[in-house]
């Protein structure tokens, strides 16, 4: 349903598709809160309402009930709130793109989340001028994966760790 | 957030990060768009940053960032957008970077304090 004219809110008799694996509502006008029925069909790959008006915030356990989940496109909105601290287990997530909406507080612990090319995470208000900022950064040790990182446009602090490109232990074995 | 050999895209500009650059940038050798503008770096740009040679755009405007632009910068052969304003550079221009071809979608280096001159061949 991406790329129309489509305005108001997603019906959440839509969440009755139980095998879906994709969600392409980008690019309308669509408005309220995301369905958070659709986090529960587990066999989604892929969501992507991008560029809409969706307002509200990310049910923070959502990345328990899509053990699936892939892609993640949520850019160009309104959402508020925190990144869902279940993220921390989405082990397959491959491309997390968030930019521009309202989230505010820390970047959960991505250690887990092997597969991770992409992370888009601009203008949003996340960290809080702090070196509490750079936990996070620490988290994605070993990501050789990671091909693109945007943290543009937020408040995050604190002095570039040393460690942000060392890869003389891996280079040495 | 060591090892991450991969990485094509780094764009941090628009924060508050502080202090130095770490040299160890030198080592994203895949690093194809590094963007760490407007945030409050200080200290040199290491001569590290001619590593990087598949750099196409290259962006540290608006920060505390002194001393030479490094000559290594002329290593980036495939450079494309170069901004280094509203900083404390001193010295002169490394005549490197007018030898740079693929140099054509922007080079900014204004609100600084260098000196000499521009060469003729420019």
């Amino acid at each position: 349903m991406g790329i129309n004219n489509l305005e108001g809110e997603v019906p959440h008799k839509l969440c009755h598709l139980k095998d879906l694996e994709q969600v392409f509502v980008s690019i309308n006008n669509l408005s309220g809160t995301f369905p958070s029925c659709f986090y529960n069909i587990s066999s989604l790959i892929v969501i992507s309402d991008t560029e809409n008006q969706f307002n509200g915030s990310l049910p923070p356990t959502m990345f328990h009930t899509l053990p699936n989940l892939q892609q993640f496109y949520i850019a160009l909105n309104q959402a508020s709130g925190s990144i869902p601290p279940s993220i921390t287990n989405a082990s397959i997530l491959s491309l997390l793109e968030i930019g521009a909406n309202q989230f505010t507080g820390q970047v959960p612990a991505l250690e887990k989340l092997r597969d991770l090319f992409y992370l888009g995470l601009s203008q949003n208000n996340l960290g809080d001028n702090s070196t509490n900022d750079l936990i996070f950064f620490k988290s994605l040790t070993n990501f050789s994966s990671l091909q693109m990182l945007n943290i543009s446009d937020n408040s995050f602090g604190g002095q570039l760790p040393n460690s942000l490109a060392n890869l003389s232990t891996q280079l040495n074995q | 957030m060591g090892n991450l050999i991969g990485l094509t895209q780094l764009m941090m500009g628009y924060n508050h990060f502080s202090g130095i650059i770490p040299s160890t940038f030198g080592k994203f050798q895949k690093m194809q768009k590094l963007v760490l503008s407007a945030n409050q770096l200080s200290g040199h740009i290491g001569e590290f940053v001619g590593n990087l040679s598949q750099l196409f755009f290259l962006d540290m405007r608006t920060n505390m960032l002194e001393g030479h632009i490094p000559s290594s910068i002329g290593n980036c052969r495939k450079l494309q957008h170069l901004g280094l304003s509203q900083n404390k550079f001193t010295g002169t221009i490394p005549l490197e970077i007018f030898n740079i071809s693929s140099l054509t979608n922007l080079l900014k280096l204004s609100q600084n304090s260098l000196s000499g001159s521009i060469p003729k061949e420019v």
